[in-house]
């Protein structure tokens, strides 16, 4: 009698809780004055959201279109053309619009493909980081306690290398490969996003609704995944989207010292590498992928300012750190 | 107070401990044997197990570890394997037997002990670090200011529009404009190397751009919502004059976010310091890290990383009493 | 206009632009404190006392803006001063104690830094004799232990003693008039009886004008010596103490005395609070139009003037215009 009852009961209570807890985010959804909807409507007014985004929207185009877009091979030698200058310069022909390299080879098409792959790196690392350190930290935050504690020694360890030297450390010893780039970068980079999402966790989880949900019943993975995740989930993204331009300037570091992927193959980094040896003859080899990635720096710093402003009128005073 | 900068001592030391496990087992642990790499291409199986002997390298991870630590200890971060006492590097070939202490018997050359290394060009990149910290401190302490107190005014908009370029420029490739700019056009400052004290100024502004537009931002934010506080106008109230009131009141307020975010900045200096050196040949200690890592050198990597950590966290201590220092209302925990 | 009238306020008027719109706060207020006395300022919440406390200093800042109006302090205008004036007449003339003691001084510097700061802004002493000023004051209004206490953080005060060190800087260099925001505001009953038997002390050894604001008619009631109700920024009826409690005049008045919890016999008599009465515009008469249960079609059409209604006694309610023998219209210059 008493386990069919008590089995009863509990059901019944669940589903109970379940009804109540589905109030509880329809709720949230109504009187949240950050609804996705007006938030987007929001941002779609924003001038640095429209700057920026309309910068990024024509990265990507380029980046998409690359076999239509660039003029051509970017691994064809020409040694009779070696070194020319741009056409904007004397001494260049509108054959090769930006010039060319120390083999002949276009220096537009070698910027366009090299900036497919540093993106695409990018974008590989920034997503493994977001994934990887977020879940730690909303872990750490949530939990605190031991977990917590570990994850703060655990990133002080990382931290008190300046990232240069891990980096630098990790490519001496492995082989300079697409995948070995995103791993470095994405090692390199996890504890910030770890710290950051471990203190918004903290700052989410003693807030009203998490209680509610808790005393409602929620399981813990469900309060940390539907509701906390979701709620910093925002501002997560907004600063991961800085990232992705951060991480293409990281791999032109690693590259321009020499760490990165190895020629032919071009990465923006290692254009800029190869073209330290002929500064002075050939300056626009290593200058001109700056002048893109400052392009795509502002394009994304534009996107991320205004998307930060059309959210945050939460009033989370974050500093983002660059 | 002092137990607690004790226990952060503490800690700071398990920190770095902890940094050195790391770096200990990544050079070890990875593929490629830096014996053979020592020994060269074509040396005999005894020449590499002579190496290994001599490297300590025929010894459990275990113990080599806690040999190594133990030589920190004592202030002794190993020798370079590649570098004389007097300069010069060597392609190792005349590395000798190492008894348990690791000392290498002098026969052709003595090999640079890392912490010699290291002191030698500490200097030089303590300059560039200041002069960078002075620069930056200055430049966004005045547009910082200047932007908040003419808030919402054309000089607020200019002010920001400097900071967003500055932003946007990536920090090595300014470095690389710069030299092409100044040095091999203009000719005035000198660009790469190290002479004297000229040479230090231009990577210093470099290395300061890449601090000045988030610092400026932070000091401007940080202003703009004290000037907006309450007590600011109690002081007007009271008749305190505005000078002081900017200075004495509200920029006391405004540093304790800057502080918090200065001890957060401590890395990426000393990693902008790294690359900034290497654009601009500065023979400090981020080149010879640079140098060392394509070398690999690891004696070198290892002790330069272990100094840097142990910097690290000292100088997050001193930030943390600092903090402490400037808002009393926190209490030590 | 009298010679031992300490501050005249004359037509002042005060905006607000927020969202688009302009919220007019003070529309006309005018009155007089003299030498010695206390005004006391009653106002339901929200109908701009504070934002008078700063009119009156002339601290107001955007959105707000003082678009008109005299406040005249010992025949100076301190609307119409110049920067330089008004800081030396701000903390030394004229002082503030406002309703949030915390937020009215610096976290980071010790009181006693704080107290010395105010003394040495407004008169050359020595560091020591401004120290020792300040533990004087101190002791005045009645902290404990006050040498010690100079070192203290105001974080580390209780409400009610930080509130005795605004005090304290208000009278730290002899104030021609003090202006008191709602000083017992964010304090509980108990301590702010403490607070009043405070000022009470002071005005029996200096002889301070003051103007008290508060929402509170019990605050007023027992310490002020003249009472000005206001409502939505315009004066509705003021008086000498005694006259106002004992034969109020003006609705408004006489919902707020009523409001005052009382026993009539041995039961609680029931409260009447202040509700919409009547529905729709405002239309461009008397501002407590909407809430007054007499409210006629003249109220809501035409604004009514201050007038005299008897010793000393205005009010502003088209009830009073032709009162017997008391009819007579004051135009704002006589006062």
């Amino acid at each position: 009698m008493s386990d069919i009852d008590i089995g009863g009961h509990a059901m019944s209570e669940e589903r109970e809780g379940f009804e109540i807890r589905k109030n509880c985010s329809r709720k949230k959804l109504i009187d949240d004055g950050n609804s996705r909807y007006t938030t987007l409507r929001r941002a779609l007014k924003n001038n640095s959201v429209l700057g920026g985004g309309a910068i990024v929207l024509g990265f990507l185009l380029v980046l998409l279109f690359a076999p239509w877009v660039a003029p051509h091979d970017p691994l064809e030698m020409d040694i009779m053309n070696t070194l020319k200058a741009p056409v904007f310069l004397e001494g260049g022909n509108s054959q090769h619009l930006l010039g060319t390299d120390e083999l002949g080879r276009d220096l537009l098409s070698r910027l366009i493909y090299g900036m497919r792959l540093s993106f695409f790196i990018s974008f590989c690392s920034v997503l493994i980081i977001v994934l990887f350190g977020s879940a730690i930290g909303v872990f750490a935050g949530y939990y605190g306690g031991l977990t917590n504690t570990l994850l703060m020694r655990l990133t002080d360890v990382q931290l008190s290398f300046p990232i240069v030297i891990l980096a630098v450390a990790m490519l001496s010893v492995w082989t300079s490969t697409v995948f070995t780039m995103i791993l470095v970068l994405s090692i390199a980079n996890w504890p910030i996003y770890a710290r950051v999402t471990r203190g918004l966790t903290i700052t989410e989880k003693i807030k009203d609704y998490v209680t509610a949900a808790r005393v409602v019943g929620a399981s813990d993975g469900r309060v940390m995944l539907r509701y906390i995740s979701s709620n910093i989930l925002p501002s997560i993204l907004v600063v991961s989207i800085l990232d992705l331009a951060g991480m293409v300037i990281w791999e032109a570091v690693l590259g321009f010292i020499g760490l990165s992927i190895l020629p032919p193959t071009p990465t923006l980094g290692n254009i800029m590498g190869d073209g330290k040896n002929y500064m002075v003859i050939a300056w626009w080899i290593s200058t001109l992928p700056g002048i893109v990635m400052f392009f795509l720096l502002l394009g994304f710093m534009l996107l991320a300012d205004g998307l930060t402003a059309s959210i945050g009128a939460r009033g989370q005073r974050q500093v983002v750190v660059i | 107070m002092l137990l607690y900068i004790l226990k952060r001592v503490a800690q700071g030391v398990a920190v770095v401990i902890g940094v050195m496990m790391v770096i200990f087992f990544i050079i070890r642990v990875i593929p490629g044997d830096p014996a053979r790499m020592i020994a060269g291409p074509s040396s005999t199986p005894e020449r590499i197990a002579e190496i290994h002997k001599g490297l300590g390298l025929d010894k459990p991870i275990v113990v080599q570890f806690l040999h190594y630590l133990v030589r920190v200890v004592k202030g002794d971060l190993g020798q370079s394997i590649f570098r004389a006492k007097g300069g010069g590097t060597t392609t190792g070939r005349h590395i000798h037997s190492a008894s348990d202490t690791g000392r290498t018997g002098i026969e052709d050359f003595e090999k640079a002990a890392v912490m010699d290394l290291i002191l030698e060009r500490l200097p030089l990149t303590l300059m560039l670090t200041g002069m960078a910290v002075l620069i930056a401190i200055l430049t966004a302490g005045f547009l910082g200011i200047l932007s908040a107190v003419k808030h919402d005014t054309m000089w607020d908009r200019i002010v920001t529009l400097i900071s967003i370029v500055t932003q946007a420029a990536p920090n090595f490739w300014v470095g690389i404009v710069f030299i092409l700019i100044v040095a091999v056009h203009l000719k005035l400052i000198p660009a790469m190397g190290y002479k004297n004290f000229a040479y230090v100024i231009l990577p210093a502004f470099t290395l300061s751009l890449s601090m000045i537009p988030t610092w400026l931002r932070i000091i401007r934010l940080g202003l703009i919502d004290v000037l907006s506080k309450s007590f600011i106008s109690g002081l007007k109230a009271r008749g305190i004059r505005w000078d002081v009131i900017l200075f004495k009141h509200a920029l006391r307020s405004a540093a304790i976010p800057f502080v918090t975010v200065l001890s957060v900045h401590m890395g990426y200096l000393l990693g902008g310091a790294i690359i900034v050196e290497f654009v601009f040949d500065f023979p400090g200690l981020g080149l010879l890290t640079i140098v060392s890592v394509l070398q690999r050198d690891f004696t070198v990597v290892q002790g330069i990383v272990i100094f840097f950590a142990s910097i690290f966290v000292l100088i997050n201590i001193l930030m943390d009493v600092l903090y402490v220092y400037l808002d009393p209302r926190i209490s030590l925990e | 206009m009298n010679n031992d009238v300490i501050l005249a306020v004359k037509e002042i008027r005060t905006q607000f632009a927020t969202g688009g719109k302009i919220k007019k706060v003070l529309d006309g207020l005018s009155f007089s404190i003299r030498e010695g006395r206390v005004m006391g300022l009653v106002g339901v919440s929200g109908t701009g006392k504070s934002v008078l406390a700063m009119t009156i200093l002339n601290l107001v800042s955007p959105p707000g803006r003082i678009v008109g109006g005299e406040v005249l302090l010992k025949g100076i205008d301190i609307l119409k001063a110049s920067e330089h004036d008004l800081r030396r007449i701000r903390g030394r003339e004229l002082t503030l104690v406002s309703q949030d003691p915390y937020t009215f001084m610096d976290p980071l510097y010790t009181v006693g830094d704080q107290v010395i700061e105010v003394i040495r802004a407004h008169d050359r002493v020595s560091r020591k004799k401004a120290r020792d000023r300040a533990i004087q004051l101190l002791a005045t209004v009645g902290i404990p232990d006050p040498e010690r206490r100079l070192l203290n953080y105001p974080h580390q005060f209780s409400g009610g003693m930080q509130q005795r060190v605004i005090i304290a800087m208000a009278i730290a260099c002899n104030p021609s008039l003090i202006v008191l925001d709602d000083p017992t505001r964010s304090l509980d009953v108990t301590i702010q009886a403490q607070i009043l038997g405070v000022l009470s002390d002071l005005r029996k050894r200096i002889h301070t004008t003051m103007l008290l604001i508060s929402a509170s008619v019990q605050v007023v009631a027992q310490f002020a010596d003249d009472i000005m109700t206001i409502f939505n920024g315009r004066c509705m009826e003021m008086g000498p103490k005694r006259t106002l409690l004992v034969s109020p005049r003006h609705p408004y008045t006489r919902n707020l005395l009523e409001a005052v919890p009382s026993l009539e016999g041995e039961r609680l008599k029931r409260l009447k609070g202040i509700e919409l009465l009547h529905r729709g515009d405002q239309g461009s008469g008397c501002v407590f139009y909407r809430y007054c249960e007499k409210g006629e079609n003249r109220c809501r059409e035409t604004q009514p003037e201050l007038t005299q209604v008897g010793e000393d006694h205005f009010c502003t309610c088209h009830f009073f215009d032709g009162e017997a023998g008391l009819g007579r219209k004051l135009g704002v210059a006589e006062i």
